[in-house]
């Protein structure tokens, strides 16, 4: 379990980056408020999910626009086509952590 | 679906090919799916050659595939790449192809793009003188330019300026001419052309402006001299032109069909179901000259609008509802810069706004309180707001827009 932060400092529709495993992971609220965990580098190309667009509970990769679903890692649309990396999140007394799945 | 379709070839391993191939499957097609591409490296993204290609030596084609073989397993489509269409018969529906082999189906779709176009100068066909177009291209590119090695790049729009822009990187003296007074204004606001300019040269990008080139010769001591009217003359090791391309033609034989299919604007005459007059053929992509109910005919060349016209294509084959076209949105990664632009930028000033945020100005198109184009630098959210605001049609309110203290995230629904 590693610690990310506090439920409070991440607003919905905001992005923060796990440097601290490799390959980095973006932990992101999604606009229903929900938290996911995802690896943070897009599948098609080198970009930064935490850079990206959310929008409801997807992110909107800041390169080429393939819409990623938070909940599952799949892309919605092309240029990806692979999806990435989901990992559990879990909320307790207000702090967010994540368990690397990998 | 149309129950007498029970073959399709689909012409061109391109971002427009892929995409109806991918569509056709998932819209139940269950026939045949022939794949053709004359390149041997099949179906790859092109805008990487401008890019990581160059820069990063171990690019491969396979590192860069639109479909993997896997998948075109998976979607059980006969690949013959390296495999080029020679002749197109359109009323029997055949292809001809370069092995010797004839193909015929119940749709044919020509996604065949297109090449990068050359100046009609003396010279212009010298191994020298390379464009970027094809996976062996960049390679060939890539091989010429060592650290020191000095290219001429011609042409101040997108493929010029990231092919500038990526060969600074590489520590290679750039001479970057173009015949306008300044590169990319026929795409950007002048304004920001201004600030991206400066950038380049920055970086070590040497920049002539309203260049006349007359010639290329490979006769002196240099292994190209580019020769101007003005009697200038610029020696190099390599030219990389990046001054358009022209829509890949299929060569047909009989001048009714002739008639019917090439556009006088160049491309290939279609409906805006991508259908052409000739029952059975389609085009969809770069090639596809496509004429709307106004009678004005448009061709495309951007990434998206490929991928768009793949999925229309293939809904057209099957008899159902076309998808819904994206608002227009493309990019260009120029070094260090990330460039997105959406909507149509118009060129008058009093519709133009600026906004201060981060490090590069975001400008957009507003006029009547709506939101029509807008284009950013490493900022890509600014823009993916601008789509969404112009998709939905919401009031879109000039003095916001410009201030950065109202957030555009908030602005986004009106």
């Amino acid at each position: 379990m590693l610690f990310v932060c506090k439920l409070d400092d991440l607003e919905p529709g905001e992005a923060i980056k796990v440097d601290s495993v490799k390959p980095p992971i973006a932990v992101i609220r999604g606009e229903s408020g929900e938290v996911y965990a995802i690896d943070d580098t897009c599948s098609h190309a080198e970009a930064s999910f935490c850079d990206g667009f959310v929008e409801g509970d997807t992110v909107e990769c800041p390169l080429h626009m393939s819409v990623f679903c938070l909940k599952t890692g799949e892309p919605e649309n092309p240029p990806a086509t692979k999806g990435v990396g989901t990992h559990i999140v879990s909320i307790r007394d207000g702090d967010i952590y994540i368990e690397v799945q990998r | 679906m149309s129950a007498s379709i029970e073959s399709v070839i689909v012409v061109g391993a391109s971002a427009a090919g892929i995409s109806c191939v991918r569509q056709l499957r998932k819209g139940g097609f269950a026939g045949s799916i022939t794949l053709i591409d004359k390149d041997e490296n099949g179906a790859y993204e092109r805008p990487p050659l401008s890019k990581q290609v160059l820069m990063a030596p171990a690019t491969t084609a396979q590192d860069i595939l639109l479909i993997e073989a896997a998948e075109l397993d998976e979607l059980n489509v006969t690949s013959l790449y390296g495999n080029a269409l020679v002749e197109l018969k359109s009323q029997s529906r055949e292809v001809v192809l370069a092995s010797g082999e004839t193909l015929s189906a119940d749709a044919i779709v020509l996604a065949t793009g297109g090449e990068a176009r050359r100046l009609p100068i003396e010279g212009a066909d010298l191994p020298e003188v390379l464009v970027l177009r094809h996976y062996a291209d960049a390679v060939k590119l890539r091989e010429i330019v060592k650290p020191g090695a000095k290219v001429a790049v011609i042409g101040g729009g997108f493929i010029g300026a990231e092919t500038a822009a990526s060969l600074a990187k590489l520590d290679v003296q750039v001479e970057w001419l173009d015949a306008a007074p300044l590169p990319l204004a026929h795409l950007l606001p002048e304004a920001l052309c201004e600030e991206l300019v400066k950038h380049h040269l920055d970086a070590g990008v040497k920049l002539t402006t309203n260049c006349r080139i007359s010639k290329f010769t490979n006769e002196g001591d240099a292994a190209v001299t580019i020769e101007f009217t003005n009697g200038d003359t610029l020696e190099a090791d390599a030219i990389v032109l990046g001054v358009g391309m022209l829509p890949q033609m299929p060569f047909i034989t009989d001048d009714a069909s002739k008639e019917l299919l090439l556009s006088s604007a160049g491309g290939i005459t279609v409906d805006e179901t991508l259908a052409t007059r000739i029952p059975g053929i389609y085009a969809a992509g770069d090639v596809a000259a496509v004429t709307q109910t106004d009678s004005t005919t448009t061709r495309h060349e951007h990434w998206q609008s490929a991928q768009h016209q793949g999925e229309v294509v293939a809904a057209t084959i099957l008899g159902s509802e076309a998808p819904e076209e994206p608002t227009h949105w493309f990019w260009s990664d120029q070094g260090d810069l990330h460039i997105e632009m959406a909507g149509h930028m118009l060129p008058q000033s009093e519709y133009l706004i600026k906004r201060e945020e981060g490090d590069w100005p975001v400008y957009f198109s507003v006029k009547d309180n709506r939101m029509v184009g807008a284009v950013s630098v490493n900022n890509p959210n600014a823009v993916r707001v601008a789509l969404r605001m112009i998709k939905n049609n919401v009031n879109a309110e000039p003095e916001k827009l410009a201030d950065p203290a109202v957030s555009l995230r908030a602005q986004m629904r009106g």
